[in-house]
């Protein structure tokens, strides 16, 4: 589902540059339940922005989906980010002013789908991550781990192929991250989700069926756990 | 479209002070633009009533070089022919003779140069509002019973050529220092006057300009003498009575202006049947082209020295000044809207900095740029539609208020402007126009306003957003 080929991604302004991601060569199959791990400044979060289609590459060519899109325009990335890609933040990143509920069928909204079916997808959804009675309750009266499993509803609701997930635990406690994980286990297993996170929390990494490690923007290790019943691979 | 309006609604309630204050400017743009363009309107309208009803009346019909001239003698020959023609079209409401001279006024030791006119009392309270501004008396109704005159016998004739003989002969001997006073040739000279133009029977009533009267301690029921010249030339006196004194609000009309009846002036200047002016009310002012055009057409197959004009023809000074009043205004209203629009701009900006991570938020979860543009503009629209509410609340009850009690300007003395005298309260005039246009305007100057930051939040990129927040 994923290919990156040869990926470079450099930030340069006027005085410097930083050759972040180097000649970097990925590939995630669908249904994955894969962790990006490495140190802070490893190129985590920038790798995972370009998988999401956030951020285009300098150079290399990324296929998505069977789809070339390294080359696709701002408006053309969007069109895929709202039907193909779910997002989960560190900082959870909610809207503040929408409700629980409102938040979970915001990109279906986006993407048209009819009010009376979204409602639907939407409470279903928030049932499954067991915030079906707060569903009228706004970011601001919800916990650190109930915000982020609101933003876990936000992005399977719209059933994407892919739920990206930068440091999704970062910022909850350990009870809240075990719930957590259990939720995108579950649906990774049960409706076959992709997940592909970015973290260096080993509760994270214990879960993953597979662990790709980073340093210095360039992949040191790619293994296969034992997790689902795979087996070690590198 | 509905989570934009309900983004766009709570957003604004999100930061209430920054909205509310930000509405308000807009709202009392708004509602003060009503009302200067309703008082716009008002004065406008003030001034051209007050034109129109006046004295000009909708259309004037002059012999074709008289306002150029004004000579006594540029008249409007068979009058009441072409009077009852006007009278008969389809276009004409109302149509009143007018006959203008000038002359000397005296009561006592007190003397004054006077304008006269003479009017068609009955036609002209159809015309003008003449009629309703006599402040003292009342207004002038039948002409005065004046005995014929009769032409001179052959014996007359013959006196008249020795008295004319005699004069020169006078005038002469005047030349070489003699004195030549003769009494006698003076009082056969006012008898055959007499015979040919006899004077009234009765003293003839006139309407004095309320300044002309106070300054010449006149009042009603007192007698005046007038000292005129006739068409011909003759230089004559006559005794009148004030029957009413008149505020017409202009100063300079009110300190000379002297109204008589049509026919007594026509007897005093030997002008019979004639008129230097024929003011017409149309059916439509706001057809008084078309109704020139016809009049111009009807009259120029019989009476081709007859010319016609509209009131803004005769009075182009007034649409001058109607025109530049709107232009200020369009200028102000201009310069409120701007502020009330870099207002707007401001908020905006501020709102979507403070919001650059949630922007950037709906951008990484699949909102494209145009659809951001969207949403600012949205929260930008919603916001001006319920600050034009107010805005329009505001002025309606403002313009109501003026249109109904007026804007009380008595302090500052009497009002005129070009020559028109104006009310004392200056009357808004609501229209639909007036309500529409500055919320129009407004909500066009909004959407300018909010295009920077709107595209601002639309460049913002979704990875650059997050990593910033």
């Amino acid at each position: 589902m994923i290919k990156l080929n040869q990926i470079n991604k450099i930030f340069s302004d006027k005085h410097q540059s930083f050759h972040c991601l180097k000649d970097l060569n990925l590939e995630v199959k669908q249904g994955e339940f894969t962790v990006i791990a490495g140190p802070s400044g490893s190129g985590k979060s920038t790798l995972l922005n370009i998988i999401g289609l956030l951020d285009k590459p300098s150079s290399g060519s990324y296929e998505f989906d069977g789809q070339n899109v390294a080359k696709l325009n701002n408006n053309q990335l969007a069109d895929i980010r709202r039907e193909k890609i779910g997002f989960v933040f560190q900082a959870y990143n909610l809207m503040p002013v929408l409700t629980a509920l409102e938040n979970t069928e915001m990109i279906m909204e986006f993407c048209n789908v009819d009010k009376k079916v979204r409602r639907q997808r939407a409470m279903e959804t928030l049932e499954a991550v067991g915030l079906g009675e707060f569903k009228n309750r706004f970011p601001a009266q919800l916990s650190g781990g109930q915000q982020q499993r609101v933003a876990v509803a936000r992005a399977i609701a719209a059933q994407p192929l892919l739920v990206v997930a930068d440091e999704p635990t970062a910022n909850l406690d350990s009870h809240s991250t075990e719930s957590l994980l259990d939720l995108m286990q579950s649906l990774n297993q049960e409706l076959g989700v992709t997940f592909l996170f970015s973290s260096h929390d080993p509760r994270v990494i214990d879960r993953a069926h597979r662990v790709v490690h980073l340093q210095d923007g360039q992949i040191v290790k790619d293994v296969c756990t034992n997790n689902n019943d795979q087996q070690v691979a590198v | 479209m509905g989570l934009y309006i309900r983004l766009a609604w709570r957003n604004l309630l999100r930061n209430k002070k920054r909205s509310s204050v930000t509405a308000l400017g807009i709202t009392l743009g708004i509602g003060f633009c009503i009302t200067t363009l309703a008082i716009m309107d008002g004065l406008s309208h003030d001034l051209i009533t007050g034109t129109t009803q006046g004295q000009v009346g909708h259309i004037q019909v002059h012999e074709q070089d008289y306002l150029a001239k004004r000579q006594l003698q540029q008249t409007i020959e068979n009058n009441s022919q072409v009077v009852a023609e006007l009278r008969e079209l389809s276009s004409v409401k109302a149509a009143a003779a007018r006959l203008y001279s000038f002359g000397y006024l005296s009561k006592g030791n007190k003397s004054i140069g006077v304008s006269l006119l003479g009017v068609e009392p009955e036609h002209e309270r159809q015309v003008t509002s003449l009629a309703e501004q006599i402040i003292d008396g009342s207004f002038l109704s039948q002409p005065t019973p004046w005995p014929k005159g009769q032409a001179l016998s052959e014996e007359q004739l013959a006196l008249d050529e020795q008295l004319t003989e005699q004069a020169i002969a006078n005038a002469f001997a005047e030349l070489d220092g003699l004195d030549t006073t003769s009494s006698e040739l003076q009082s056969h000279t006012n008898e055959l006057i007499d015979t040919l133009a006899p004077l009234p029977f009765s003293l003839p009533n006139v309407i004095l300009g309320v300044k002309l009267a106070k300054n010449l301690q006149a009042n009603v029921g007192d007698e005046i003498t007038l000292l005129f010249e006739t068409a011909q030339g003759a230089q004559q006196s006559l005794d009148l009575q004030v029957a009413g004194i008149s505020r017409q609000g202009t100063d300079l009309i009110d300190r000379t202006r002297m109204i008589f009846h049509i026919q007594d002036l026509q007897k005093l200047l030997q002008l019979p049947n004639q008129s230097h002016e024929i003011a017409i009310s149309t059916i439509d002012l706001n057809k008084v082209d078309l109704a020139q055009q016809v009049i111009s057409d009807v009259l120029a197959a019989s009476y081709p020295k007859l010319s016609v004009q509209t009131w803004s023809q005769l009075r182009p000074d007034i649409l001058a000044l109607i025109q530049s009043n709107q232009a200020l205004m369009g200028t102000l209203v201009f310069i409120i809207f701007l502020i009330a629009g870099v207002g707007v701009m401001n908020a905006m900006l501020v709102s979507v900095m403070e919001r650059r991570k949630e922007l950037s938020l709906l951008k990484a979860l699949g909102l494209k740029g145009p659809n951001v543009v969207w949403l600012v503009t949205i929260e930008t629209l919603v916001l001006t539609f319920v600050a034009s509410i107010a805005g329009l609340v505001m002025g309606v009850v403002l313009g109501s208020y003026l249109q109904k009690y007026g804007w009380d300007i008595s302090q500052f003395g009497e009002f005129s402007l070009a020559g028109v005298g104006m009310t004392s309260a200056l009357k808004a005039k609501l229209t639909l126009n007036n309500l529409f246009i500055p919320v129009i305007v407004m909500f066009v100057i909004a959407l300018l306003a909010a295009l920077y930051p709107a595209f601002s939040a639309a460049r913002l990129l979704p990875a650059q957003g997050m990593r910033a927040s």
